[in-house]
């Protein structure tokens, strides 16, 4: 079994399925990687559906009860970050463009020589430049190890919020993410299908803990958000906006801030 | 059949989690192997040194320096009871003596042939680099100075490099054969070039995931270990820099690296600082 409880056969099956579609044509490779890194095809409609679970008048809920939803899913996505950040930090699953180079496992004290993955490389955008780096030797701290996959914990308990708060808009947004966001992750050799399960797994449990957390009177204080932001439409779409380009980015330039702030705080006499 | 050692070897690799390690070997003319873990005496190793067939290994999480020749037991030099609190790095000069440099306890100290420890440059609150330049001269990296330190043999310091050069921390020396000095920065992450005539150049700055924390000149090229990305480098003037492996999981902190005559690399590995927790790999060149 894999470290996700998807057996490591099905693991392999399933990646080695995605990945064949990557190196044949240069158009879908294209596509691929425009749905890794470009922020409007990766999560674009993802943002737009919560947009719509926001603002839609007809729908089942009302929409403070709408709202009071989407707000603690936003909240989850504040610890889903630092929580798949401490496991991809505990747990050793290097990416599979990394298994297509020579490798060595530490098992019982020794290093014994590992099999190589067969892997596609994209054709082009960053992700090819990505591999090509770490075939140089430039690789990112965490770019060595791959579990769980953060991209699917963020993803998933966005869209599955979405689809607590509004049906419609959260089944588009749950498609995207699983066909689109996730999918294209493993085609490229990012992640095993193994990490995608898992982080989606974080992600709802995530979610859900959060919903239960501010469920009925614990959650006055989300009512009162709620209330605020219907008088101030304005502010609020700004800020809903800011906090999902930040979610699309899985909290890059919180990472990013907290860094340089750790790093200035260093570099104080 | 490959297929199933794939799967045995993904299996595996997904199962244990936590304590296991990763080389993925970017120049196959070299091959890893562990030398040993704490359980043979490596404990939490950082600088190393590769001399007439003995591996001299600073010792930081022990607090000791301690030697290993192929075939037989690591031993201890010198420990606690020594002063040393946290060695950083070691030097070699041609009379046997062995310089011992300390980031916690600080100073230079120097372990004679008969094991007899003398404390020089006390005064030096916390020391990183070291090296013994073809003159004989003991050069010193003051961390907390940001300075290098030629150190005389009775411990008179003088600065060959003061702080308003730029180097913000001088983590390790190694002198090439025409007498250059590169110094590994890794607190601003430039390779820095100190050539004979005193010009200070920046041969690798502001490369992106590219922190050096130690290096050794050998065979005409500069081997540097990065522990933050966990990656192991080679660089000339003539080739630029590329790496010869990537290191994961409890490989990653990569720390000191030395070379012996045949050309294989010796590194040392800090699992666990605190908890005095390594390793020490050789990646044997082939040929």
């Amino acid at each position: 079994m894999s470290a996700a409880g998807l057996p490591a056969g099905l693991n392999l099956a399933l990646f080695e399925a995605l990945n064949g579609v990557v190196g044949r044509s240069w158009a879908l490779d294209s596509l691929i990687a425009l749905a890794l890194d470009n922020v409007l095809v990766k999560a674009g409609p993802v943002g737009a559906a919560f947009f719509y679970a926001w603002y839609a008048r007809r729908a089942r809920r009302p929409a403070p009860a709408r709202r009071r939803i989407l707000l603690a899913t936003l909240l989850s996505l504040l610890l889903i970050a630092p929580l798949t950040k401490t496991l991809s930090q505990s747990i050793l699953s290097p990416r599979p463009f990394l298994l297509a180079e020579q490798g060595y496992a530490l098992q019982d004290g020794a290093l014994a020589e590992a099999p190589r993955v067969g892997f596609h490389t994209v054709q082009t955008g960053p992700m090819r430049q990505r591999v090509e780096a770490m075939r140089e030797g430039r690789v990112e701290g965490n770019d060595l190890v791959t579990f769980p996959s953060d991209h699917a914990a963020f993803f998933v308990a966005l869209s599955l919020g979405i689809w607590l708060a509004c049906r419609r808009a959260g089944a588009i947004a749950l498609a995207w993410t699983l066909l689109v966001t996730l999918a294209t992750r493993v085609a490229a050799g990012m992640h095993w299908p193994a990490d995608i399960v898992a982080g989606a797994a974080i992600g709802a449990a995530m979610l859900a803990a959060l919903q239960l957390a501010f469920a009925g009177r614990r959650g006055r204080w989300l009512d009162a958000l709620v209330r605020l932001a219907g008088r101030w439409p304005g502010p609020t779409a700004a800020l809903l906006f800011l906090a999902l380009l930040e979610a699309a980015n899985v909290m890059q330039t919180l990472k990013a801030g907290l860094e340089l702030a750790a790093a200035m705080a260093g570099r104080l006499p | 059949m490959r297929r199933l050692a794939l799967l045995m070897a993904l299996g595996a690799l997904a199962a244990c989690g936590g304590g296991d390690g990763w080389v993925t070997v970017l120049d196959p003319s070299y091959r890893p192997e562990i030398l040993g873990g704490e359980a043979d005496g490596f404990a939490a190793p950082d600088g190393l040194l590769w001399h007439d067939g003995a591996l001299y290994m600073a010792d930081e999480g022990g607090s000791a320096v301690r030697v290993w020749r192929p075939g037989g037991p690591v031993r201890t030099l010198a420990g606690a009871d020594a002063g040393f609190e946290s060695p950083e790095d070691l030097a070699r000069d041609s009379a046997g003596n062995l310089y011992v440099t300390d980031d916690d306890a600080g100073g230079v100290r120097r372990i004679d042939a008969r094991g007899r420890v003398t404390l020089l440059a006390g005064d030096v609150a916390s020391t990183e680099a070291i090296a013994i330049a073809p003159d004989g001269t003991l050069l010193v990296g003051d961390q907390a100075g940001r300075r290098i330190l030629l150190v005389a043999p009775d411990g008179r310091v003088r600065v060959l490099v003061g702080a308003g050069a730029g180097i913000a921390k001088p983590e390790s020396f190694a002198f090439d054969g025409r007498g250059n000095l590169y110094i590994a920065d890794n607190r601003d992450d430039v390779l820095y070039l100190l050539t004979p005539e005193g010009r200070l150049h920046r041969p690798v700055a502001g490369r992106r995931g590219f922190a050096p924390e130690s290096i050794v000149h050998a065979g005409g090229a500069l081997f540097i270990t990065d522990s933050r990305h966990g990656a192991l480098y080679r660089y000339s003037p003539e080739d630029g820099l590329g790496a010869i492996a990537l290191f994961a999981g409890d490989l990653a902190n990569v720390q000191g690296v030395a070379a012996d005559a045949e050309g294989n690399l010796y590194l040392s590995v800090q699992a666990d600082l605190e908890g005095g927790r390594g390793y020490v790999l050789r990646l044997t060149r082939r040929r």
